[in-house]
């Protein structure tokens, strides 16, 4: 349990920052509100994920579950009444995942938070009843098992991340379009994929 | 130096891309130097010979630090982590255009993609306390 904990500790933190970076990517081809909207949700995930990386633990959990329910009801009702219509699928579905699992994450930390925060006896006699039970991990084992998690994690982001990114309208310019080509030997112009 | 996720990190990426720069070298024979559309890595990763020449020492620094100490790994790590999170938010607005110079294509977001968060994540999240710095 305690070691699965330790792989699995940084994978909300991971999924903000690959939940940022779809939505920063949305913002890249979006227009107007939405831009703006995506542009700020992009950078706050990117934000909360690094601070909350540095900080161990997913920081403001309340606000960010109420930020993240908010974004998640705001996208199905825009999606549903089409006001995403020019948006693409894939990318809109993996940022909402992203979020969801976020949201999922923060919401556990803040139960936890209320649950440990009924006093400081009750959190100290529940320290001092959990710590002799558990036998401290050696320091090497730890280390491996939160690298272990990180790249588990990175990879599982990226793979969700990636496509998603690709399949976004700046994405999908970044994709080299049919064969590879040789200098001087420039292929066609498509206006059409140049912004 | 099993001790530490920095280390360890920074060790094997640094490894990795320095391992990465040497190969691409192999299949950029023909191409410019900043050319936006490079050669095939392992049929993949679309590299040119500037790219090459960043694998090499992004490579290089990692592994540099890896084998220094926790403090070096740590603090190349986070830069390292943070330079290629940027690089991947960047390289959608600048694709398509003629600053698109690092070829960027699907696989190679994916490689820096995973490799941001691995190196942001151990640099900034993992041995937080200096007590560590002794490792």
């Amino acid at each position: 349990m305690r070691a699965s904990a330790t792989i699995t500790r940084t994978w909300p933190m991971l999924a903000a920052l690959g939940g940022g970076l779809v939505g920063t990517a949305l913002a890249a081809g979006a227009g107007g509100a939405p831009q703006v909207v995506l542009a700020g949700l992009g950078v706050a995930a990117l934000g909360w994920g690094v601070l909350s990386l540095r900080a161990g633990r997913p920081l403001a959990p309340r606000i960010v579950l109420a930020a993240s329910v908010g974004a998640l009801v705001l996208a199905g009702g825009a999606a549903a009444s089409g006001g995403l219509a020019d948006v693409p699928g894939l990318p809109l579905a993996a940022a909402c995942v992203f979020l969801a699992a976020v949201a999922l994450s923060v919401a556990r930390a803040a139960r936890g938070a209320r649950g440990a925060g009924r006093g400081p006896e009750a959190s100290a006699a529940a320290r001092s009843t959990a710590a002799p039970s558990t036998a401290a991990p050696s320091p090497a084992s730890e280390a491996r098992r939160s690298l272990v998690g990180l790249a588990v994690g990175a990879v599982l982001v990226a793979a969700l991340a990636t496509p998603a990114l690709a399949a976004t309208e700046a994405g999908r310019s970044a994709v080299p379009h049919g064969e590879h080509v040789a200098p001087g030997d420039e292929a066609p112009v498509d206006p059409a994929h140049h912004h | 130096m099993k001790n530490s996720p920095n280390r360890i990190a920074a060790t094997v990426f640094g490894a990795v891309y320095v391992l990465v720069g040497l190969l691409g070298f192999a299949v950029t024979g023909g191409v410019d130097f900043i050319a936006t559309e490079g050669g095939l890595l392992l049929g993949v990763f679309a590299v040119n010979p500037l790219h090459n020449i960043a694998h090499l020492a992004i490579g290089a620094a990692l592994l540099i630090a890896g084998l220094s100490s926790v403090g070096a790994a740590k603090t190349v790590n986070a830069i390292v982590g943070a330079a290629y999170l940027l690089l991947g938010v960047v390289g959608f607005f600048i694709a398509g255009t003629p600053a698109n110079i690092l070829a960027l294509n699907t696989a190679d977001h994916f490689l820096h993609l995973a490799s941001a968060i691995v190196l942001l994540g151990v640099g900034v999240g993992a041995e937080r306390s200096a007590r560590v710095a002794t490792a």
